[in-house]
């Protein structure tokens, strides 16, 4: 193998990658022990194959959107730019010896069942996200910083820092809601309660006094309320499409649509008045990841979860007022 | 005019503040000087109410303020993460017409790129523009020089004889006697938590000898001791 070379396709190279990658299960068998590395195997095998039966009856193109985001997904959690470094970055000769290899059983299954479009879109997807990874992820990144900085005021900078920092993901899992929802109207509710997750993020930042002070005011104490009221508003805008999606296909699930409004006002209002009520000049964070995740879970009981929300805005305006004193 | 009368402030049993009395009038730049943990930045805290005082009292123009009257530069500033130099100041300004640009003739700051991305030196310029954009009556800098060039320096210098001929009131410290006595109107020396002794510009020179002679006594012999 020649590091210096980053161009050729060296089968040699190819190797080197499997060896490497056939030490690491034995590490990995070691560490667990072999008498439930060897059962865990033959149970994964197992799962591959009712993972098969049952997604078998989604159109293609989803199938292949799917196997696209799990090697999206392998590629980051295993940070293989970083690992090819060390074996002189030959791209095409990692996504033939790792990604192709690595899903050639569900390849090879779907093959079976006919499903070649699905094959064929991870196999592009594969070459793009080996590819052209980085390049696919400024552009996300500076169009949806573009439109962030567009559309949302800067008054609602926790949306556009938040779009920042998760700005990629959200965008996917966005536009993958989005077309689970033509075919699975009831996928609604775990969307609903992904987005919250980044809406509990946007709110868990604190910011420095000096930009609190500058858009509170001790005696302007509806400026805390219309703050609230619009972000949440943004929340449901966000939203829209997915709730027309869900009411159109399915309209007779429109209380469910009903139940995911009231829990993204609910919790998006408890984000906001979690994070201002555990304020303080030297805090960075609210670690609100906890609070709101189990808020989220009851906010949909309304007259408890509208007795909380209260009693968080309560200490909220306390505590504005304490460092706008 | 800001009067601040026999203050104590103490945390943990320990008295950090002692009986600092003080008093600044508005168009005037007042400096405090001090060793490190003689209580500068408690002192800051406590006119910014950020924390409060045991005894004592503080008042603006003979009565009680809000913490918004000041604008206050902290020494490590904090910014939020991810936001754009731009957007930081376009949330800080009293005025939605801020010159943002006309100002960052001066500072060269990548605006629309994100904080984070700066350097310490960039961080504290940004903050400036952020106090300034906030239009407040008094200001409060702990330490405004850390991380800045001469030239920035010198542009600082200017800012704030132009802040001062507006009528505005400036407390600012340094470690750096040659930064205040270009700027203030009367300086303190904070020793041990209390104001040892203040000096008006005429009498700079003498602070200077002071600052040397208390050198000379604490530290030139020790130096000598351990460098020969």
């Amino acid at each position: 193998m020649n590091p210096q070379d980053k161009s050729s396709f060296d089968w040699n190279f190819i190797r080197g990658i499997l060896f490497f990658r056939v030490l690491q299960a034995k590490r990995m068998a070691n560490s667990w022990g072999w008498y439930y590395a060897i059962p865990l195997l033959f149970i994964t095998t197992l799962a591959l194959i009712w993972l098969v039966e049952v997604t078998v009856q989604f159109h293609p193109v989803y199938i292949g959107l799917a196997l696209c985001l799990l090697i999206a997904w392998l590629h980051n959690k295993r940070k293989d730019l970083l690992f090819l470094q060390k074996f002189g970055k030959n791209r095409f000769a990692l996504l033939f010896s790792e990604y192709i290899l690595l899903l050639l059983p569900l390849y090879i299954l779907y093959g079976i069942k006919d499903k070649f479009i699905a094959i064929l879109m991870a196999f592009i997807g594969s070459s793009i996200i080996v590819f052209w990874r980085g390049m696919a992820f400024k552009y996300t990144f500076n169009i949806i910083d573009f439109f962030g900085e567009r559309f949302i005021h800067h008054h609602f900078f926790e949306w556009r820092t938040g779009l920042r920092k998760h700005g990629v993901l959200f965008f996917i899992s966005y536009i993958v809601a989005l077309a689970i929802l033509f075919f699975m109207p009831y996928a609604i509710i775990f969307w609903s309660f992904y987005f919250l997750s980044f809406v509990a993020d946007f709110y868990n930042p604190i910011e420095p006094l000096s930009l609190l002070q500058s858009r509170f005011h001790a005696t302007k104490p509806h400026v805390f309320t219309r703050k609230t009221l619009t972000h949440s508003t943004l929340s449901h805008i966000a939203l829209l499409p997915h709730y027309v999606i869900t009411i159109v296909i399915k309209p007779e699930i429109w209380y469910i649509v009903v139940a995911c409004i009231v829990i993204i006002q609910m919790t998006t209002l408890y984000s906001i008045y979690y994070k201002y009520s555990v304020y303080s000049y030297k805090k960075q964070l609210a670690a609100n990841q906890i609070p709101v995740a189990l808020f989220s879970l009851y906010s949909v009981l309304l007259p408890f979860s509208i007795l909380i929300v209260n009693k968080q805005r309560q200490k909220a305006i306390k505590q504005i007022n304490q460092c706008l004193r | 005019m800001l009067e601040i009368k026999h203050i104590s402030f103490s945390y943990n049993a320990k008295e950090v503040l002692k009986d600092v009395t003080l008093s600044v009038k508005a168009g005037k730049v007042h400096g405090i000087v001090g060793k490190n943990g003689a209580g500068k930045t408690t002192f800051f805290h406590v006119v910014v109410k950020l924390l409060n005082f045991d005894k004592g009292s503080i008042t603006y123009n003979g009565e009680d303020y809000l913490s918004t009257d000041i604008a206050f530069l902290e020494t490590e500033n904090f910014f939020y993460p991810y936001i754009k130099g731009k957007e930081y100041i376009q949330l800080l300004a009293s005025d939605a017409h801020f010159p943002i640009q006309d100002w960052n003739y001066f500072f060269q700051l990548p605006l629309d790129d994100m904080v984070d991305n700066y350097s310490t030196g960039m961080k504290k310029k940004l903050a400036l523009i952020g106090v300034i954009a906030m239009n407040r009556p008094v200001l409060i800098m702990d330490e405004p020089y850390n991380g800045l060039d001469l030239t920035t320096c010198e542009l600082v210098y200017r800012i704030i004889r132009r802040l001062k001929e507006q009528g505005r009131l400036v407390l600012i410290s340094s470690h750096i006697v040659s930064t205040l006595t270009a700027v203030c109107d009367s300086i303190s020396i904070l020793k041990d938590g209390a104001i040892h002794s203040t000096y008006k510009k005429s009498n700079f020179d003498r602070l200077t000898i002071e600052i040397a002679d208390e050198f000379d006594q604490d530290i030139n012999n020790k130096l000598d001791t351990l460098l020969n």
